[in-house]
């Protein structure tokens, strides 16, 4: 599905401040695999993903998708089979929009020039029924007023209502409080295992990274340095996989990663 | 006196639509348009070329489609050229001073008092009924209902949507696959096709079209736009704060007529207006700072 060959990216090339955030990377993703990724501060997570997405573009190598070289593209063409989720449960969604508003954009049913019809409202209105969330019952609400993580889980919708190829989810959960985290991880991994997408997910929380997905892959000064899956993964602890982290990075494990 | 008030409901009402049209650039797609002056003008010397050529009804989308065009040069300037968007707008500005006079044939002035307009087709239509002599008001009335009508049914379309998540949150739309570019174009184009409508409308109801006919146009109908907000309150339903955003513009006229007859002196609309339009933002903003103001004071008193 998802196919790196040799990517590299700097930021600030030819300049005193050069930084190489991505160094010839390969990875390579299979259809319907979920992917958790770590790594420390600055180790190119997310960086990696806006090299999927297209909101930058890397200096070398390719990257293809289901066959196609979208190395070039811009983001909102790559948007059409790529959906993306920010730590900040505020990027997403336009704030003075409504739920329904939102929801209908991401949606793309009809024309340009047509007014949504009642039947479309019933059958987004049935999918945010599904989330359990309450947001069914807020369709004509200004999203800005949604709590962190129904704004989260609204934007996961929007992200997969017409199932994308890939989905990028950058610590989509670290900024609600533990009761929603754990609400949008549901539904994350129902989402994506009913429509059978291809996932990449960064976290900071170890024991996510070995239980969630199908793969665990660390990356370090833009490298991927450990990639486990099958039955060696599941035979990994959080202490083993601190330890080659450790092992791998030379470091010791910066605060903000999580063991529990 | 009931003239006078007449007057400046009609000329509320055909303001009403550069108003409009800065609800849509301002309010919905978050771009401050300052090619609006010349934008204004551009309409105004357009329709009146057309209609001094025989053609009143012509000069009406003749001057919709000039505003267009150059609402699109500002959009293409801000979006695909990496000029700033406050600046794209000063650059077309400019640039509209020489274009209008060259459409007035390299002339700053053009008369038509006795030329074919809207207006004086619609005088004819009214004589001898009861609406006799209110051709201004009930054109501009019938402009502003079909504006607003308009402007309500495309804001409700997915396009009306998309522009203004564009306004709201342009990483959203670019994530659900829109180009944010192309929603800025059209926006723009739109607005400023009503701001030379508008502009159409005024110069043919004064008979007359001189180059400064836009000028401190913007200031003015940011100042009504701010007044219907005030109107429209906590309301988030477009119709209702786009026909605020019209009363808005009655209001201001109103309120600078009955100052004239006080013996305000007519320069001072654009000193006025501007003051309108730092107030309807700033105290929302100092008002929101006080507190933080107050106890920074009082923390610094402490220390002493």
């Amino acid at each position: 599905m998802l196919e790196m060959i040799n990517v590299s990216k700097t930021f600030n090339a030819n300049s005193s401040y050069a930084k190489e955030v991505i160094r010839n990377l390969d990875l390579s993703v299979a259809d319907g695999e979920f992917v958790c990724i770590i790594g420390a501060n600055g180790s190119g997570k997310s960086t990696l993903f806006s090299l999927i997405a297209g909101s930058e573009f890397s200096d070398e190598g390719k990257i293809i998708i289901d066959g196609k070289n979208v190395t070039m593209d811009e983001e909102y063409i790559r948007a059409t089979y790529i959906g993306r989720l920010f730590q900040d449960p505020m990027l997403g969604s336009a704030p003075d929009l409504t739920v329904y508003e939102n929801l209908m954009l991401a949606a793309k049913q009809g024309s340009w020039l047509s007014v949504p019809k009642k039947k479309e409202k019933e059958y987004l209105k049935e999918r945010l029924r599904e989330l359990d969330m309450g947001l069914d019952e807020r369709m004509n609400t200004p999203v800005r007023l949604l709590s962190g993580g129904q704004r989260q889980a609204l934007t996961l919708i929007m992200a997969t209502i017409n199932p994308p190829k890939i989905l990028l989810l950058d610590e989509h959960t670290a900024a609600l409080d533990p009761e929603s985290a754990e609400k949008v991880i549901r539904i994350t991994k129902d989402i994506t295992a009913k429509n059978r997408i291809t996932c990449l997910m960064i976290t900071h929380n170890m024991n996510q990274a070995l239980e969630i997905g199908d793969r665990t892959l660390m990356l370090s000064e833009g490298k991927i340095v450990y990639d486990v899956s099958g039955e060696e993964r599941k035979k990994l602890t959080v202490t083993d996989l601190v330890a080659r982290f450790r092992q791998a990075t030379g470091k010791d494990l910066d605060d903000e990663i999580l063991l529990v | 006196m009931s003239m006078l008030i007449e007057t400046a409901v009609e000329l509320g009402l055909i303001t009403s639509l550069t108003v409009l049209a800065l609800f849509l650039s301002y309010s919905m797609l978050n771009v401050c348009d300052l090619s609006t002056d010349g934008c204004f003008t551009l309409g105004a010397c357009t329709g009146a070329v057309v209609a001094i050529a025989g053609h009143p009804f012509l000069s009406l989308p003749a001057a919709i489609l000039a505003g267009m065009l150059s609402g699109c040069i500002t959009a293409l300037l801000q979006t695909k050229m990496g000029i700033d968007s406050l600046l794209s707008g000063i650059i077309v500005n400019t640039a509209l001073f020489s274009i209008n006079i060259a459409i007035m044939g390299n002339s700053s002035l053009l008369n038509m008092n006795k030329t074919e307009t809207v207006f004086t087709v619609l005088k004819k239509i009214l004589e001898g009924t009861v609406l006799e002599g209110k051709q201004v008001l009930i054109c501009a009335l019938i402009a502003v209902i079909i504006v607003l009508i308009f402007l309500n049914m495309f804001l409700k379309t997915r396009l009306g949507t998309a522009i203004r998540a564009t306004g709201n949150n342009p990483a959203m739309v670019k994530s659900s696959s829109i180009n944010p570019h192309v929603m800025t174009m059209i926006g723009l184009c739109l607005s400023s096709g009503m701001t030379a409508l508008s502009g159409c409308l005024l110069s043919q109801s004064q008979k007359s079209v001189n180059i400064d006919i836009g000028s401190g146009m913007l200031t003015i109908s940011l100042a009504s736009l701010l007044i219907g907000k005030i109107l429209a309150g906590s309301s988030s339903s477009l119709e209702i704060r786009s026909i605020c955003a019209v009363f808005g513009t009655i209001i201001f006229r109103l309120v600078y007529t009955f100052a004239l007859r006080l013996n305000m002196p007519a320069y001072m609309l654009k000193l006025v207006s501007s003051v309108i339009v730092i107030m309807a933002i700033a105290v929302p903003y100092l008002k929101q700072r006080y507190p933080l103001l107050k106890r920074r004071q009082e923390a610094r008193r402490e220390q002493c």
